[in-house]
């Protein structure tokens, strides 16, 4: 705890508190602009790589909206629930964003066979030889960890609701 | 009396179905006549047999017609496989697996699930630039490429 923030404590000075409540509103501002940069980024990225070609790739765009819809919710939000609901909705792209991981490393081990370099010899790999080249992506053409991007996109919503005006009634 | 010999001529037709497996690398037209002509043959020694048993010489020969493809497998797909050509747009995936396999692809069933998976293909571009480039994410060898390509047309 700084000196000054210990004084405004000590004094109760509405000034510094004040002072607080504007900083918070900053901070969750930025938290949300951070959120819509890459929900924007994502979408980009997502429509560019064509990423519609199987049905479990729609789940990435549903994904998306979602996120797009928790980040308005917070930005506007006055009431207890609503906050709430933006918190359900990022945890729920979150478990989106993990499942993205898990089935591109997934596609990637399916495509080892296919692969010029590993094909001939991905059936004497051992289980965990093959699921690291599809982790690493040595195999497959998906790269493992890009939905992890939403999960940023979605703790930058949860931190934003951290300490929200709607949850104490001070919405205004 | 040496025209009662004659009957013993149809065995003739067999040698040719030996000639022709697998190994020996015989054309399988060469292996579809001599079974049609044993089927004949045969036929013909039996004009008087029940209808039952005309059923079943004509299944066989169409049993073997039907193989031929299968077994013909590398050198139909060689010589085949550059004309025959299916629709990488339209045609199913048992057709895709069919061109693929004859054109001597390995994993052909996987790889007509990436065929499918990219749809459409330009029906302006007879050299499937976008398959190709789709395909390379999966990082085969040119050769592999270059024989699932030969296969397919928009």
């Amino acid at each position: 705890m700084s000196d000054t923030t210990a004084r405004r404590e000590a004094t109760g000075s509405s000034t510094g508190v004040g002072g607080d409540d504007a900083l918070a509103h900053r901070l969750r501002r930025a938290l949300l602009w951070i959120a819509v940069a890459t929900t924007a980024g994502t979408t980009v990225e997502l429509a560019s790589l064509e990423h519609w070609t199987e049905k479990t790739q729609l789940i990435a765009w549903m994904a998306v909206v979602v996120l797009a819809v928790a980040i308005a919710i917070v930005w506007r939000a006055r009431t207890t629930r609503a906050v709430q609901l933006a918190r359900l909705l990022a945890v729920g792209v979150c478990g989106a964003a993990a499942i993205g991981v898990v089935a591109h490393v997934h596609g990637n081990y399916e495509a080892g066979p296919l692969d010029a370099q590993y094909g001939d010899r991905w059936d004497s790999m051992s289980q965990a030889a093959r699921w690291w080249a599809a982790l690493v992506k040595q195999v497959g053409p998906s790269p493992p960890l890009a939905p992890g991007i939403l999960v940023i996109a979605s703790l930058a919503v949860l931190f934003a609701t951290v300490g929200h005006p709607a949850l104490t009634g001070d919405a205004s | 009396m040496t025209d009662d010999v004659a009957p013993v001529r149809p065995v003739r037709p067999v040698l040719p179905v030996r000639i022709a497996r697998p190994g020996s690398g015989r054309p399988v037209r060469l292996r579809r006549t001599a079974v049609a002509a044993a089927a004949l043959a045969a036929a013909g020694g039996l004009a008087a047999c029940s209808s039952s048993t005309s059923t079943s010489t004509g299944t066989s020969t169409t049993t073997a017609a039907s193989a031929s493809p299968s077994t013909g497998g590398a050198t139909a797909g060689s010589t085949a496989g550059a004309t025959a050509k299916v629709s990488a747009n339209t045609a199913s995936a048992e057709e895709i697996q069919a061109a693929l396999t004859a054109a001597g692809v390995t994993n052909a069933a996987r790889w007509t699930k990436e065929v499918q998976e990219y749809r459409p293909y330009p029906a302006d571009d007879p050299s499937l630039a976008k398959l190709r480039k789709e395909l390379q994410k999966y990082n085969p060898s040119a050769d592999q490429l270059d024989k699932i390509l030969s296969a397919l047309q928009p």
